[in-house]
């Protein structure tokens, strides 16, 4: 076999080991070690299983990742994250949908002191679709709408995709996070405009808060909210301004948050053991995956296998704007069936070089990407997103009914997709003004 | 004596794991003020966070993440196979976990063996030795397989691990594999 059958052949071979349920991060190395094997020697192919683990996951770059989890994960359960809703809730009153535009604006805040969209959906069900369906909306649309902006908690910074993302492709990560900000608010405002037109069309679908607040209420909201707004304030804008690195600003934040709760009195022993293995546990397997991307695309490289895909793309055309197009519907497709983290670290070793020869500018393709993840956590038969709120809401609105409701926002997401395609400017102005 | 230690010492892993990420935290926030406000970083920082608590947050916990499924798969496509095709996979899968792991405890050990013979640091603010993180690594890897290989095991001889080998949970557990 020519090395480039050896590549195709373990890519096949991944792709059916996937299928048969054997974890993504142990496929990819195990592959990657035989088929190293097979193209050079058993030296290079041990070589790369005894240093790459460590080496790879040594990296400073990386340790924002598990103090970004944990900031989020102490924030949300120490229960920072719940008085949010009820002050949007409040302010949002008036317009029709109004509940649940409380509900997309509330995640989208709770998306920048997460960095996780499925923790963010997770968390943002709990706390606001009870309330939705006590108001009498449609269940389909309820879902949908928190299934659909908790995709959010990694288009907002911080974001653990973006972080891998910006490692792998050599990125700088304070940059991809100022570049994910407009198209975040942009997403949310588009899902608020579609919760707004849909419920102004069809009021049964939304009705009207039946709760009447008082201005005392309000008050109190507030001041039980405030510091979640600023803490995820100063931690990005430390980062932006380059007082923080990533690490830095995530362990700064998860520090902080620790102590608004303690102050609160909201804190206890569980709530620091949860969000400590929580972090962990997700640090660990995220890891894995990216330890075994790093051989895949050793591997990869090795066999030639990127260089043929990049001439196969290339051939067909050399376009930026098809190959983007081309990208996105791969991703989408690959989006109905694995994870965000999966798809991503399988593609990118194959990818990159196409994006480099076509002159695709990588910050820019880092949103775009992180934004096909996210529509790809709403689509069936896996959409990850509408598994945690079915689990979240203890399985009371069967998964086809919030896939259902999900649908038009996977629309309305496309709609935000086409823009950000259209004008590149939307990701490409703050990261640009910032130098 | 061994399956005892197997069913136990995952939880422990993953309590030292938490335990580091907490120092974690606290090291690097108070690396952090300590440069600001007094111009004196706490030394080495960058180089233990990477070498070790990095090392420790991610390979520790693969034990446990084994023990209680929490590893990210794909379920789509044996979700509605016939029970025979879904145990079958279930035993490939773990047999790879373990073949793999096994692979890895190998080669990280002969590599930790030889940093620790050469007594291996990395050079910054002060010289920092990293060859005991190395062992980490066959540590995490060789409990992890142990693991699997119980699995194998109770599967093949007790009915009940059977029967939850051969069933696919219908949505993904809400706390282990919430993440990204």
């Amino acid at each position: 076999m020519s090395s480039i059958e050896i590549g195709i052949t373990g890519t096949v071979a991944i792709l059916i080991f996937l299928a048969l349920r054997v974890q993504i991060g142990i496929v990819l190395i195990l592959v990657s070690f035989v088929g190293v094997w097979a193209i050079t020697d058993l030296g290079p192919a041990w070589g790369i299983l005894r240093n790459a683990p460590f080496h790879f996951v040594a990296n400073w770059s990386f340790s924002a990742v598990p103090m970004f989890l944990l900031m989020g994960y102490v924030a949300s359960y120490s229960g920072l994250t719940t008085g949010v809703f009820g002050v949007l809730r409040i302010l949002l009153r008036r317009l029709p949908g109004g509940l649940g535009c409380a509900g997309v604006a509330a995640t989208t805040l709770l998306s920048a002191a997460s960095g996780s969209s499925i923790a963010t959906a997770a968390a943002m069900a709990r706390i606001s679709i009870p309330e939705m369906l006590r108001a009498n909306y449609d269940k389909g649309f309820a879902t949908g709408a928190i299934a659909a902006a908790g995709g959010l908690g990694s288009l907002i910074p911080p974001s653990i995709i973006m972080i891998v993302y910006g490692l792998f492709a050599q990125q700088s990560i304070s940059k991809l996070f100022l570049a994910g900000i407009i198209p975040g608010l942009l997403s949310a405002l588009m899902f608020m405009i579609y919760i707004v037109i849909r419920a102004t069309l069809n009021p049964k679908l939304a009705p009207i808060d039946p709760q009447v607040p008082t201005r005392a209420e309000l008050i109190a909201g507030l001041k039980d909210t405030w510091p979640l707004p600023l803490l995820v304030f100063s931690v990005l804008m430390g980062i932006f301004l380059g007082i923080f690195t990533p690490t830095e600003a995530g362990a700064i934040g998860a520090f902080l948050a620790m102590v608004i709760a303690a102050l609160r009195g909201s804190m206890s022993r569980t709530v620091i053991k949860d969000a400590l293995r929580d972090t962990i546990v997700s640090t660990s397997s995220i890891f894995m995956i990216a330890v075994g991307a790093s051989m895949f695309a050793s591997f990869v490289g090795m066999s030639g296998l990127s260089r043929s895909v990049t001439n196969l793309m290339l051939g067909i055309s050399s376009d930026p704007l098809m190959i983007i197009l081309m990208i996105s519907l791969l991703y989408l497709i690959m989006g109905m069936f694995i994870d965000a983290m999966g798809i991503m670290l399988l593609t990118l070793p194959v990818l990159l070089p196409v994006l480099q020869v076509a002159n695709i500018d990588m910050i820019w393709f880092g949103i775009i990407l992180v934004k096909l993840l996210e529509i790809g956590l709403m689509t069936p038969p896996l959409g990850l997103n509408v598994y945690v709120i079915h689990s979240a809401l203890r399985g009371q609105v069967p998964l086809a009914t919030i896939f259902r409701g999900a649908a038009g926002f996977v629309g309305v997401d496309l709609v935000t997709l086409g823009l950000l395609i259209a004008f590149p400017i939307i990701i490409l102005w703050l990261p640009g003004i910032a130098g | 004596m061994l399956r005892r230690f197997l069913d136990r010492v995952p939880e422990y892993l993953v309590y030292l794991a938490s335990l580091l990420v907490f120092l974690m935290m606290l090291h690097v926030s108070l690396d952090v003020t300590l440069k600001y406000l007094f111009n004196r970083p706490v030394p080495a920082t960058v180089e233990v966070v990477s070498y070790y608590y990095m090392v420790a947050a991610v390979f520790l916990p693969v034990a446990w993440s084994e023990k209680v499924g929490a590893g990210i798969t794909v379920d789509l496509f044996l979700l509605r196979a016939p029970r025979w095709m879904r145990l079958g996979a279930a035993c490939l899968a773990l047999l790879m976990t373990a073949a793999t792991y096994l692979l890895l405890t190998v080669n990280t050990f002969e590599k930790a063996v030889q940093a620790w013979h050469e007594r291996e640091i990395v050079m910054g603010p002060i010289m920092l030795p990293i060859w005991p993180s190395r062992f980490i690594l066959p540590l995490s890897f060789l409990i992890a397989s142990g693991i699997c290989l119980l699995q194998l095991w109770r599967i093949a001889t007790l009915p009940a691990a059977r029967e939850a080998a051969a069933t696919i949970a219908h949505a993904p557990q809400e706390t282990a594999d919430v993440q990204h």
